[in-house]
């Protein structure tokens, strides 16, 4: 029995070591070099970083595993599946909440689903998976060094292809097209919406960025209107012309600018050559100013906002959590001091100190995340302080101490359990406000660094071009329903969970 | 009780310095802090020079390298040639003495600049702080009377919609929207007043009589020394009086202060349309439920009962009985009035343009004004302390039953 337990125990340790490793080969270096001042060159440093890590992965995990644990015994209770399945007809909520879920899974395919690059390119006879590594277009019969454009490449292949069956059916083949015979065609695979969110298509498309929504015909005819890019008539247009040519009798007295105007917004004006109009559904909502595509962005936008809401909540519920439970458990001098401090600690003014902060480290995303954590943690501890208090005088926990329990079984596996249902009704708000503070940070500038797609900045970006609808609605509108389905999540979860009855009397 | 104030009271000063402390210490250590940015000027003004000069590399290289004595020189300017701890206690002394320093963009003390901007964000705020009170506190009792009829539910969603649009995004909407660009122009696109008035603006009929300066006689000018010729005078003016009535004309177009007093009051309203409904709205869902959810809490009590078993009819048992006791929680919100005002005014600010406190602490963090940011800080982070206190203080004078120990 002994012997189980410490076997268990080691193994959690090193599960620890293991996990260690993984972080600081992946995370850390990226945290380290963004700041590159305070960065470990010094060896001392690093020696200090390093044991602390370990410390912390070695320490911190049983407590974390305990943690888990003590959530695994609140979703598998019996009043949890009363609960669950209350929350299941309350309908608006329960849909909301598996909406959500799909569409948030969803998102971690979207490299799959919308991206610049290809997903299978086959060349040669040989199949190759483009979508994560670097190949250079050369690799592909192309020219050039960089990441080739895999929409040209589709078209130069289907060319190519073309051209090379004609030279069969004519007897012309070459020895390569023999072997291609054997080999079969050339073809690329694109994700179903071909544009990455990163890449910018001021090349591919004519006007100036932002370019509208491809299925806007008046706003692209203006755009190519004010470019220049009509071939106007040589001559004004006789009144006989107008009403005949263009079948427009009622422009007849019009001036020659406002004639040639409205007649390009009808679409009677031919296009100048070269001047390709973007197929209906290339860019569903258009591109912002740097000719990117804001459908892309938006999605990825989605994915980055939630996924840091997610873990900003779930790191401040579980600095909250510890501490609101360490204070409630033990009271007395602690617990005073330790709430004096955050009192203190929640006196900060919030956004502000954020944007201080975040102003002046030009922060990554986890470097966000934690800044974010660091004058956040405290909203939990004073529930789960309080939980804690009226959980720790109960006969239970008395039971469990006449047994022999240790303090930490006492807090995870007794008290803990029961004293969760504040973090589960309040989770969906932290995720709706987190979202929001992400939004405002990336709207005045101090949010992720600049390529990351994000909704903040594409709103800042709407706010210096007001008559570009496209660049202020697709966010606006896009964090509009994310926020009003999480809230119903959140005002279904708290029904289900923490009902407030109300008696009247008539 | 009073030894709860007092240790509350006492409690400010350490909040105070661990907050100040912590972002005066991040303002020291962050690359891109005012001595590098001086330094970068310089560098660029060199490189200028020489390229305008012989232009040859050499010279620039040198030129661009600035000597020790003069870094010492720049630090000095700045206060970096201290330790951080010295410069923050040396930082704290002056703030004590309510001095918190020259603005290195502007040039003008910080705590002038503080007080010219801080009543503009206090007149928005303050609008739409008692706007939203008076909106939702009867809407909030409004859902509570009618809880589970059509009215509540229906209510309920706008809450909802409310609660998912940030106040400051639905600003850029309605800027895009009401902002005159491509659909209708019924409101400015920001700022507190109308720079310029033209004859087609609907203002042009409230402006004032106005005359050339050179109208006026001789002797009165000499008293105005400052007016140029053809500077317009208009009847605000002290020496407008003295102008000979046939010279006297309306004015065709003007600025701001050429309005008379209700066109100025007009104009300024207009301005303050957008933003105060953002601020009204940023605090619509909150507020509204609470009200509701404080009144349906105090409803199911026993008094409440006891009111309706002796015979009181219901108007009077919701309004005399019950929500004076369910008002507590709203009216203790009074005291994080200035703080919340203040949250909501750096992004406000921001989309609507107007030059408040706000925009004044994002501008001071763009141009790395450290002296303007941390004396934003100070205000900002006092204000929110005694805001603290004061809803504290709100709450044991509307509720004599709360006793603080």
């Amino acid at each position: 029995m002994m012997n189980k337990k410490l076997i268990k125990n080691y193994l959690i340790k090193l599960t620890g070591l293991v996990l260690f490793y993984l972080f600081y080969s992946w995370i850390l270096p990226d945290i380290g070099t963004q700041n590159t001042s305070t960065g470990g060159s010094d060896p001392l440093e690093n020696v200090l970083l390093l044991g602390l890590t370990i410390a912390s992965f070695i320490w911190v995990l049983p407590i974390i595993i305990s943690g888990l644990e003590s959530f695994k015994m609140f979703f598998t209770s019996p009043i949890f599946k009363r609960r669950w399945n209350k929350f299941k007809t309350l309908k608006r909520g329960y849909y909301a909440f598996i909406f959500v879920i799909i569409i948030f899974g969803l998102s971690f395919f979207s490299e799959f689903l919308i991206n610049s690059k290809a997903i299978f390119v086959k060349y040669q006879g040989k199949i190759h998976f483009t979508l994560f590594s670097f190949e250079s277009a050369r690799a592909f019969g192309l020219k050039g060094y960089g990441i080739p454009n895999y929409r040209r490449m589709k078209e130069i292949y289907n060319v190519r292809n073309q051209e090379r069956r004609e030279r069969i059916a004519n007897n012309q083949a070459t020895e390569e097209d023999k072997k291609y015979l054997e080999w079969g065609d050339d073809w690329v695979l694109l994700p179903i919406y071909p544009y990455g969110p990163l890449e910018s298509l001021l090349d591919e498309l004519p006007c100036r960025p932002p370019h509208p929504p491809s299925w806007a015909e008046s706003k692209w005819r203006q755009e190519f209107f004010d470019e220049g890019l009509y071939v106007l008539p040589k001559k004004m247009p006789s009144k006989q012309e107008i009403a005949e040519k263009y079948g427009r009798p009622q422009w007849q007295d019009l001036d020659q600018v406002d004639l040639y105007h409205r007649l390009a917004l009808d679409g009677l004006l031919p296009l100048k050559e070269g001047v390709k109009k973007p197929g209906t559904f290339q860019h569903l909502l258009g591109t912002d100013d740097r000719g990117r595509d804001v459908f892309a962005r938006m999605v990825y936008g989605f994915r980055t906002s939630v996924s840091f809401a997610l873990v900003v909540t779930f790191l401040c519920y579980m600095i909250g959590i510890s501490i609101g439970a360490l204070l409630g458990f033990y009271g007395g001098k602690f617990d005073i001091i330790m709430q004096r401090i955050v009192e203190i600690w929640s006196a900060m003014p919030f956004l502000y100190t954020v944007m201080i902060f975040a102003a002046i480290m030009i922060p990554n995303f986890w470097m966000l995340v934690i800044i974010l954590v660091l004058f956040k943690w405290m909203g939990m501890t004073y529930y789960i302080r309080g939980e804690f208090l009226r959980e720790k005088s109960k006969d239970y926990v008395a039971a469990a101490r006449a047994i022999g329990c240790t303090d930490g079984a006492i807090i995870f596996k007794h008290i803990l359990p029961n004293a969760l249902t504040p973090v589960i009704s309040f989770a969906p708000f932290a995720v709706v406000a987190n979202i929001g503070a992400l939004v405002s940070l990336d709207f005045l500038g101090f949010g992720l660094p600049a390529p990351t797609p994000s909704w903040g900045e594409l709103l800042g970006q709407g706010l210096g071009n007001l008559h570009k609808e496209w660049l202020i609605l697709s966010p606006t509108v896009a964090m509009f329903l994310t926020l009003l389905l999480v809230s119903f999540i959140g005002e279904a979860i708290r029904e289900a969970f923490d009902p407030k009855q109300y008696s009247r009397l008539r | 009780m009073y030894s709860y104030f007092i240790r509350r009271f006492l409690l400010i000063i350490p909040t105070f310095i661990g907050i100040t402390f912590l972002c005066f210490t991040v303002t020291r250590f962050v690359p891109g802090g005012p001595v590098e940015q001086a330094v970068l000027r310089f560098q660029q003004a060199a490189a200028q020079h020489g390229e305008g000069g012989a232009g040859s590399s050499t010279s620039t290289d040198r030129q661009g390298q600035i000597s020790e004595e003069m870094m010492q020189r720049l630090k000095e300017i700045y206060g970096f040639d201290k330790p951080f701890y010295i410069a923050y206690v040396h930082w704290l002394w002056r703030v004590l003495h309510l001095d918190l320093g020259v603005s290195d963009t502007y040039s003008r003390p910080v705590w002038d600049l503080i007080k010219e901007k801080f009543p503009i964000s206090i007149w928005f705020g303050l609008t739409g702080f008692v706007l939203s009170y008076s909106i939702c506190i009867p809407l909030g009792v409004w859902k509570a009377v009618k809880h589970g009829s059509t009215f509540d539910t229906a209510s309920s969603f706008m809450v909802f919609v409310a609660y998912s649009v940030p106040g400051w995004t639905a600003g850029v909407i309605l800027l895009m929207l009401l902002g005159g660009g491509s659909y209708w122009d019924v409101f400015p696109l920001g700022g507190i007043q109308s720079t310029a008035i033209t004859s087609e603006s609907y203002l042009a009929g409230y402006l004032l009589e106005g005359s050339k300066a050179i109208n006026l006689p001789a002797e009165v000018r000499k008293e105005y020394p400052d007016l140029k010729d053809e500077e317009i005078i208009n009847s605000n003016h002290p020496a407008f009086a003295k102008i000979p009535a046939d010279k006297r004309e309306k004015l065709q177009k003007g600025s701001h202060s050429d309005l008379s007093s209700f066109g100025r009051f007009l104009d300024k309203a207009r301005h303050m349309v957008l933003p105060v409904f953002c601020y009204v709205l940023g605090m619509f869902a909150s507020m509204t439920v609470l009200m509701k959810n404080s009144l349906m809490e105090n409803l199911g009590q026993d008094y409440v009962r006891t009111a309706f078993a002796k015979g009181l009819s219901e108007k009077t048992v919701i309004f005399k009985h019950a929500l004076r006791n369910s008002l507590i929680p709203i009216a203790t919100g009074l005291g994080h009035m200035l703080s919340l005002i203040l949250a909501g005014s750096y992004l406000i600010e921001k989309v609507f343009n107007i030059k408040g406190f706000g925009l004044l602490g994002y501008e001071s963090l763009i141009a790395r004004d450290y002296p303007v940011t941390l004396g934003i800080l100070v205000i900002g982070s006092l204000l929110k302390l005694f805001g603290n206190i004061f809803s504290d203080i709100l709450y044991c004078v509307i509720d004599p039953r709360i006793r603080f120990s």
